[in-house]
């Protein structure tokens, strides 16, 4: 942890307008990404991960409406325009979709379609292009190369769509990746080879990721560091081990205690809806530790150099 | 594509389209070079042989007025095809146009666009043709304008759908995610996965629009006397339809034919264009 953050988000919020209200997906986010880390948001589905990843490559929908800033390598990106941003992305601001089975143009062989941001964003030049889809393609581990990338998405299995979607992400060598739900609809025995992938390019290329998932194991095996996500906030963040070894938020300690491997239990109630949030901690009709403390005061969450590892919580 | 060229074209699948090749090149023989190869004049009339049954002389026989019906169907196919290849391009073009500018920019301009398109198409084709035609005049170019006035609407209607439809897939906003810019989604995303649909559709269209042409100049509009337009031919033998059905019955089937080999060729190139039908192609 050194030097100017890769990304850096201030008081990060985001709200859709939905008929005549509005619901707010994301609240007051702050977290820094450095040079050649990843941070992982582990969190629910509906906890406000991927709103989070798309707030960074601006792929909401027109009812968005983002608050707050964004940083990229020092520069605001949130105050440029949509044409000042254009050139960034692909090339410096990478992102990975999630459901791989239906984020490929179908009617695209994977090889051009790889070597597409290439050609928009390093170099016009078929060849090259294609030797670095190829060379990609090999570092993730597809097989029958290079036949495969004349292949159509259509032929190929939802692990190798999800590393073709991984190569076209990293294609044109971008400095900030997000990968969303990486191992969505994967079985377990792909889901290892993805992870295996994405960590072995990760580091081969020391690409700044942001890792949105809701497997506690990918977490595990990807991250540096760790920011715990529930209904639109993050609860804790710290780095993996402490997170995840010493967990502070009773939420992360649900988490972790749903594992196969502790025994399956479950955290109680659900997750609130956006529109119909409780006072106080958001936690709090769910949480096993909550006072009278929880529901009148909102706790708050700073992360700071000296005291990295950091829970939204008056008991923590 | 590595399988070989004799499995695409004789599968069962492709067989239809390979049918629908071989009857358009023969219509295209006939169009092309059959006026030149049986050159008599089309109009040229012999009232000594009215009304002859079809022979070795006369294949289609001859109409009321002594001329050889088979001169005149070939001799007449570049008009009533060419109208209706025109208008298909013509309502084509302006019908992607707006479908795709009314599904890609959405809101206002989308409700003003598809409520023009709803106006067009709440007329009766036909009657909003006549009454172009009824203003600019008869001609064979205010027929293709008349028609191809009434053909825009349908293909845009689709084109939108088909616009919002691929603007909702979840590989549009990876195509944003990696910087494509607005004008490269359109021509490099867009219109690749709708062309496919459209030119089914387009064709299709061309046996109807090839019927409609016929209906105009039946009425006495676009095509006059004596000119050999397949419409006007039928409208001309109605009144001999007892003693000699050959004079309607062969520009009818010219007609039906070829409305029949477009729908094949149609279908077949839809398929062809679209990777994902190639395999189940295979399969069958």
């Amino acid at each position: 942890m050194s030097g100017e953050p890769v990304i850096k988000t201030e008081d990060l919020s985001v709200e859709f307008q939905v008929g005549n209200g509005s619901v707010k997906a994301l609240h007051d986010i702050n977290v820094s990404i450095y040079d050649g880390e990843v941070l992982c948001l582990l969190g629910e589905s509906g906890s406000g991960k991927s709103v989070f990843g798309n707030s960074i490559l601006r792929l909401h929908p027109d009812n968005a409406l983002v608050k707050g800033k964004i940083f990229f390598n020092g520069q605001e990106i949130t105050a440029l325009s949509d044409k000042e941003f254009l050139p960034l992305r692909g090339a410096q601001l990478a992102w990975v979709p999630q459901s791989a089975a239906s984020s490929l143009n179908p009617l695209k062989s994977i090889g051009k379609q790889v070597d597409e941001v290439y050609r928009l964003h390093v170099e016009n030049d078929k060849k090259k292009a294609r030797e670095n889809t190829i060379d990609l393609f090999r570092l993730l581990g597809l097989p029958r190369l290079p036949e495969l990338a004349d292949d159509y998405p259509h032929e190929l299995s939802g692990g190798m769509k999800q590393r073709v979607l991984v190569a076209m992400g990293t294609s044109a060598f971008p400095k900030f990746i997000v990968v969303d739900e990486p191992t969505k609809g994967l079985d377990a025995v792909r889901k290892r080879e993805v992870i295996k992938r994405i960590g072995h390019m990760q580091k081969t290329h020391k690409s700044t990721m942001l890792l949105i998932t809701h497997d506690v194991a990918v977490a595990e095996s990807l991250a540096n560091d760790i920011g715990v996500m529930y209904a639109g906030e993050i609860v804790e963040y710290g780095s993996k081990d402490e997170v995840l070894n010493s967990p502070k938020h009773p939420y992360t300690r649900g988490l972790i205690n749903a594992l196969p491997q502790n025994g399956f239990h479950a955290i109680k109630g659900f997750s609130p809806s956006a529109s119909d949030m409780p006072t106080g901690c958001k936690f709090n009709p769910r949480c096993p530790e909550c006072t009278q403390e929880c529901i009148d005061g909102h706790p708050k969450l700073i992360i700071s150099e000296s005291e990295k590892h950091v829970a939204r919580c008056y008991h923590a | 594509m590595k399988k070989g060229i004799k499995s695409r074209f004789f599968s069962r699948r492709r067989s239809l389209f390979t049918i629908g090749i071989i009857c358009s090149v023969i219509i295209a023989f006939f169009t092309i070079i059959g006026p030149f190869i049986w050159n008599a004049d089309p109009t040229a009339t012999d009232y000594a042989n009215q009304c002859l049954p079809p022979s070795g002389e006369h294949w289609f026989g001859t109409d009321n007025n002594g001329r050889d019906v088979f001169t005149r169907v070939i001799s007449g196919a570049h008009l009533s095809i060419g109208v209706a290849l025109a208008v298909v391009g013509i309502g084509a073009a302006i019908g992607i146009t707006v479908g795709i500018v009314a599904g890609f920019a959405g809101g206002a301009v989308d409700t003003i666009l598809m409520r023009i398109v709803e106006i067009m198409l709440s007329f009766p084709g036909i009657i909003f043709a006549l009454a172009v035609l009824g203003t600019l005049g008869n001609g064979t170019e205010h027929q293709i304008i008349a028609l191809a006035a009434v053909r825009w609407a349908h293909y845009a209607r689709l084109v939108r759908i088909e616009t919002i439809s691929v603007m909702n897939s979840e590989y549009l906003p990876a195509s944003r995610a990696i910087g494509n810019s607005k004008l490269r989604i359109v021509f490099r995303y867009i219109l690749p996965n709708i062309i496919g649909r459209v030119i089914v559709i387009a064709t299709l269209s061309i046996g109807p629009v090839i019927l409609a042409g016929a209906s105009l100049s039946y009425l006495g509009l676009g095509a006059q006397i004596p000119s050999p337009e397949w419409g006007l031919m039928i409208n001309g033998g109605k009144e001999y339809i007892r003693q000699a059905p050959w004079i309607t019955v062969a520009p009818g089937i010219a007609a039906v034919f070829t409305a029949f080999s477009f729908n094949l060729l149609g279908e077949g190139i839809g398929d062809l264009i679209d990777p994902r039908l190639k395999e189940k192609a295979e399969v069958d």
